[in-house]
């Protein structure tokens, strides 16, 4: 409590020992990171997924270089069901199911972070300046918006299956470009919704510029539907 | 609201004429109608000739967007040739009655099931239920549609009739004979859309509803003395629908253009397999028709959710 006793406008009436009033109001800042790790930290279960997708991200790189199989090696068992050899099986040309299931796991993994993030930021993004700026840039997102709802996904990826074969980042931006709009169309709501509120009101009449009443006030307002959104993937 | 109404709608012919020409332009250029004659043993030069006539083969591509966009607006959205060339029309509605049949049942009971264990589970954030709800939901979330349809399947007709010697669903198909058939047609299909929908739906209206209850104004109706039930229902519920209405009606367009994979394992004749079918087959009109219907629901069941956005919460103006 040394801090309170410096405190040049309390004046210590007291000789003896000072009742500390203050004591167990005391609040320690922490930073939000800090708060977000000790909130994680007490959580069991948040802890216990954690340790679960910790262990599945070390097997999917871990198990391929311990089995004694190749992901594309054919060996003569094939379409096989599981064996000791063969946990998995085999498919119908002969390749052992464990390793490719774990080597598929590595992209797969990949893939759903890089388009969790992008659609995320894309989506976020495009639903906030069209909720918050409304009027003819709103309408006119909203229309970008139902463009890409309505172009069906399965025909532009018979065409760029065609085109562009398959790489993982490129099946991972083109997923993304694909899947941006629920996203989109939340964070669009949720925002028209809280930039009417008084706080919104409060910032704009202490000067606040638009990006950053966007930013700092509106957008952590709509991290529920996003975070939700994010790790469904 | 009036005046949003109508320039969203307005602004929805050019949406509209953009997106038929991307889609025109794609299937056109990712097959050739012809390819299918490479497989026909008695098709001659003339057959193949009377596909370069009826899809204007010897036109570019954007000449035979403005046909096709030209009887369209006439009325006339050609003829499914890969289902004996009824009109596309006809197909179109029908399948779109199919879907709507296993659509609307599971909507309302999706609506319904993710406001109650959304509110459930925020209210009682951190419990065992909520814990078990959670639970759920991931599980729903992370299991493939056709998994579980097959488990269903399984699980209440194979194994079933096994141990009880009685089959009380229909494992496939739409049978409309009586409404006795029609539920028990109904049942697993709509149970699969159910539960595989209302997991995500569940954890945007938990999350939404945690938000609100964390905010001053439901600490001031605690206060001032006001019942949990009132505070919940009154307060909090309408401030957090907002992004379960968008998402209901993203989810409910959705469940109108047909779920491929549930109309599949059931055997549905809904649009969902009719789109897909119809790309296979290369039949143009047909895969026209039926994105333009899909379209027209996308485009009409979002401008519904924006309306109720200021129904919801008034201050939300567009004007």
């Amino acid at each position: 409590m040394t801090e309170l006793k410096g405190r040049a406008d309390t004046p210590v009436e007291f000789e003896e020992a000072p009742i500390d009033e203050t004591e167990g109001l005391v609040i320690v800042s922490r930073s939000f990171g800090r708060q977000t790790w000790d909130r994680f930290r007490r959580h069991k279960l948040a802890i216990l997924a954690g340790v679960v997708l910790l262990i599945l991200t070390i097997s999917f790189w871990v198990a391929p270089a311990l089995s004694p199989y190749d992901f594309d090696e054919i060996t003569p068992e094939f379409n096989q069901g599981p064996s000791l050899e063969h946990p998995f099986g085999t498919d119908d040309i002969g390749r052992d199911l464990l390793v490719r299931t774990f080597k598929a796991g590595q992209f797969s993994l990949l893939i759903a972070l890089l388009v969790a993030v992008l659609t995320t930021v894309l989506g976020a993004v495009i639903g906030a300046v069209s909720g918050y700026f409304g009027g003819a840039t709103d309408s006119f997102l909203s229309q970008v918006i139902n463009l890409f709802l309505v172009v069906p996904s399965f025909i532009v990826l018979l065409v760029v299956a065609v085109k562009w074969g398959s790489n993982p980042t490129g099946i991972a931006v083109l997923l993304a470009l694909l899947l941006w709009t629920s996203i989109a169309r939340v964070v669009r709501g949720v925002v028209l919704q809280y930039k009417e509120q008084e706080f919104v009101l409060a910032a704009r009449a202490a000067g606040a510029g638009s990006l950053r009443i966007l930013w700092r006030h509106i957008i952590p307002n709509t991290f529920g539907p996003i975070i939700v959104n994010a790790t469904s993937w | 609201m009036l005046g949003y109404t109508i320039r969203r709608v307005l602004t929805t012919i050019p949406l509209l004429l953009v997106a038929t020409f991307l889609i025109f332009v794609l299937v056109s250029v990712s097959n050739d109608p012809r390819s299918r004659l490479a497989a026909c043993g008695t098709c001659d030069e003339s057959a193949f000739r009377r596909l370069e006539e009826l899809y204007e083969l010897d036109k570019p591509i954007p000449v035979r967007y403005f046909g096709w966009l030209s009887d369209v607006v006439a009325g006339d959205w050609g003829v499914a040739l890969s289902i004996n060339s009824i009109p596309v029309k006809d197909v179109v509605l029908e399948r779109a009655k199919n879907t709507a049949i296993m659509a609307i049942p599971a909507f309302i009971l999706i609506a319904g099931l993710a406001v109650v264990l959304g509110v459930y589970s925020a209210v009682r954030q951190y419990s065992t239920s909520d814990y078990v709800i959670t639970g759920f939901s991931f599980l729903g979330i992370s299991m493939p549609t056709f998994f579980f349809a097959l488990l269903l399947q399984a699980v209440f007709v194979v194994w079933w009739q096994e141990w009880f010697g009685l089959k009380p669903f229909y494992v496939s198909g739409l049978h409309t004979e009586s409404f006795g058939d029609l539920v028990s047609s109904l049942t697993l299909p709509v149970v699969t859309l159910t539960l595989v929908v209302v997991a995500g739906e569940s954890r945007f209206m938990r999350a939404s509803m945690l938000e609100v209850i964390n905010s001053d104004y439901i600490r001031t109706a605690k206060a001032k003395g006001l019942s949990e039930r009132t505070v919940i229902f009154r307060h909090a519920l309408r401030n957090s629908l907002i992004p379960l209405v968008t998402i209901w009606a993203l989810d409910f367009a959705f469940l109108m253009g047909g779920s491929v994979i549930t109309e599949t394992v059931f055997a549905w004749p809904g649009l969902g397999v009719l789109l897909v079918n119809s790309i296979f087959a290369q039949d143009l009109d047909l895969v026209m028709g039926v994105t333009m219907f899909i379209a027209v629901i996308v485009i009409v069941f979002n401008l519904i959710a924006d309306i109720l956005y200021g129904v919801l919460d008034p201050r939300i103006r567009y004007d």
